[in-house]
């Protein structure tokens, strides 16, 4: 309790500095006079009392200044009378100023927006609704055993999506997906990008839907069976203008015709592409032939990707741990083949077997623009040198009326910090604004919205910026002196 | 530097301002000439005290709520600032005496013990 009042009481006084100082003199005073009174009852004389009053107290400045060190954090109060001071050497010289801000938000603005681009497509998981709760599971097959893939190496065949599914204690649902590119006719575009789904894909992945309804379990009974479409809202008005009437149509996918019975909203499901049609996975002996995967090789040919949602308090290690044992006795009926699951949060950086690739990918990516950085550094450094040579006289003047010279090399850092800071600010808005059009020119596909700036963002910003300026900012504030 | 100025306060800290207290709880209201001429007649001569060094402690104190200051007259008729104990104040010293006691037998029984 006392302790917290006095940091309060130091914190208050940190906000208003000299307010204790006319009580403190005259406190002071009174010291003094009562020291001076005593030496003269001792028989001194008035002026012999007054100096062994001054000595025997001390100094008298020395005391104001441990006063204030008690009394308030003066680290802060130093902190706060340096920005201000920077703030005012800045605007003496706004040219100079622009210039180093620009540069720098090249330099550390260029870095936010790779790392955002990395930080949306790689880092996190692209889910928008519930992402803590959303699984990706990959199986790696090893072993004495060939089944045939569809898709990428860690897909699953529908055995094995049944066989999770209907064992997992783990998850809260257990969802299969799997892309596909689907010729549209009777709409304003001739292809539409979707997926093939499982019918509780939507439900488990995506708030409810907007127009109509999304699936039910019955849409996905029996293989062929169901010739029913979801839309997202992006394919809604990419495919349909939004009109209305849509919904309860009838049009045609890879030439079957298809009933579109709702309209989900947009948000992410595992990837930063967006699909714009949905349907059953049941559908695929009618929409993807040749062949019917459900009757010819449930357990032979690899084609779904499989995610899931955790049900609550369970881990990402618990469902991994789970699915390992459940797998391993799918194994024992197919001899010779072992199979490792890998279960994620969904970031792409988690999928198995792509460290490596990926570290070499962002360090080179990053190290390159890093370097462009340091160029920047080097630039900036020049343009603050230059000034510093201009304020030779105004710093000796300072250093003649007593600042000492680390307080004044703590003054012009931060001076180039608060430059480096405004570039941040500027540059975290670069992160935010840059990254869709830039990963839109990348793929022909739809992205969603997956480049907010997070705290990762933010952080690297703002820890490029203090690096910036210390690499900018300390031979300019030593070569001050 | 600053650092080095407040590692210096940090170590007289503890000690000083339970001083201070203790004069304060035993001879009632104070002023900070009275409480310096008071601890240099007790600890002389082991103790030479800068006056100005009270200060810190007295701002400290009050900052926590352990003593209240009030402007009155001396009987010489001086102005000076009063420092007086509060309740809170009182509870601090017990805690800080006791603490004070703890750690003063620790350390003796670890110097007992290693010259022993």
């Amino acid at each position: 309790m006392s302790r917290l009042r006095r940091f309060l009481f130091r914190l208050l006084n940190v906000a208003r500095p000299e307010r204790p100082e006319p009580e403190l003199a005259r406190e002071l005073t009174s010291h003094l006079t009562l020291l001076e009174d005593d030496f003269r009852r001792r028989g001194m004389t008035p002026e012999e009392a007054r100096l062994a009053a001054r000595r025997a107290f001390g100094g008298v400045e020395q005391t104001k200044a441990l006063h204030r060190d008690a009394r308030s954090f003066m680290w802060l109060d130093d902190a706060r009378s340096d920005i201000r001071y920077a703030f005012r050497s800045l605007r003496q010289s706004p040219s100079v100023s622009l210039v180093v801000v620009i540069t720098l938000v090249l330099g550390i603005g260029l870095n936010s927006v790779v790392f955002s681009l990395f930080n949306g497509l790689i880092f996190r998981p692209s889910v928008d609704r519930d992402p803590e709760s959303f699984v990706r599971i990959y199986l790696k097959l090893s072993g004495d055993w060939h089944r045939d893939t569809f898709g990428n190496r860690f897909m699953a065949t529908l055995e094995d999506f049944e066989a999770i599914r209907s064992r997992t204690q783990t998850l809260a649902a257990v969802t299969a997906g799997r892309p596909a590119t689907f010729a549209l006719d009777g709409g304003q575009v001739s292809d539409l990008r979707g997926s093939f789904v499982s019918c509780n894909f939507l439900a488990a992945n995506k708030r409810p839907a907007l127009v109509g309804r999304g699936f039910v379990p019955a849409d996905c009974s029996a293989p062929g069976g169901q010739p029913v479409a979801v839309l997202s809202k992006r394919g809604w008005a990419v495919g349909f203008g939004s009109d209305p009437t849509t919904i309860g149509r009838t049009v045609r996918l890879n030439n079957q015709t298809m009933t579109v019975i709702g309209v989900t909203p947009d948000d992410l499901t595992g990837a930063p592409v967006m699909s714009l049609v949905y349907v059953p996975y049941t559908m695929q002996p009618v929409l993807l032939p040749p062949g019917n995967y459900f009757r010819d090789s449930p357990s032979q040919l690899a084609w779904l990707d499989l995610g899931g949602r955790l049900i609550p308090g369970k881990t990402v290690r618990d469902a991994q741990n789970e699915l390992n044992v459940i797998m391993k006795s799918l194994d024992g009926q197919h001899p010779g083949r072992v199979t490792d699951v890998v279960v994620t949060n969904g970031a792409l950086i988690g999928e198995p077997g792509t460290a490596a690739g990926w570290a070499t990918f962002i360090g080179l990516s990053l190290g390159s623009t890093t370097l462009v950085l340091l160029l920047v550094c080097a630039n900036v450094t020049t343009l603050l040198l230059a000034r510093a040579t201009a304020r030779r006289h105004e710093i000796a003047i300072r250093l003649s009326v007593g600042a000492s010279r680390s307080r004044l090399v703590r003054q012009l850092l931060t001076e180039t910090l608060l430059l480096a800071m405004i570039a941040a600010t500027a540059s975290i808005a670069l992160a935010y604004y840059l990254p869709p059009p830039i990963a839109q020119m990348l793929t022909p596909f739809p992205i969603g919205p997956v480049f907010e700036p997070d705290w990762r963002v933010v952080g690297y910003a703002l820890g490029l910026a203090l690096l910036a300026a210390g690499v900018a900012g300390l031979s300019p504030a030593l070569e001050s002196l | 530097m600053a650092g080095e100025r407040t590692d210096r306060i940090e170590l007289l800290q503890g000690t000083l301002d339970l001083i201070v207290l203790r004069a304060l709880a035993t001879m009632g209201a104070q002023h900070a000439y009275g409480l310096a001429a008071r601890l240099e007649q007790v600890a002389q001569p082991s103790l030479t005290l800068n006056q100005g060094t009270l200060y810190p402690a007295l701002v400290r104190l009050e900052q926590k709520g352990w003593s209240k200051g009030t402007w009155q007259r001396t009987e010489s008729h001086r102005e000076a600032k009063y420092y007086t104990i509060t309740k809170a104040g009182l509870r601090g010293l017990e805690k800080e005496t006791e603490r004070w006691r703890r750690l003063a037998g620790l350390v003796d029984k670890l110097l007992l013990g290693e010259s022993s």
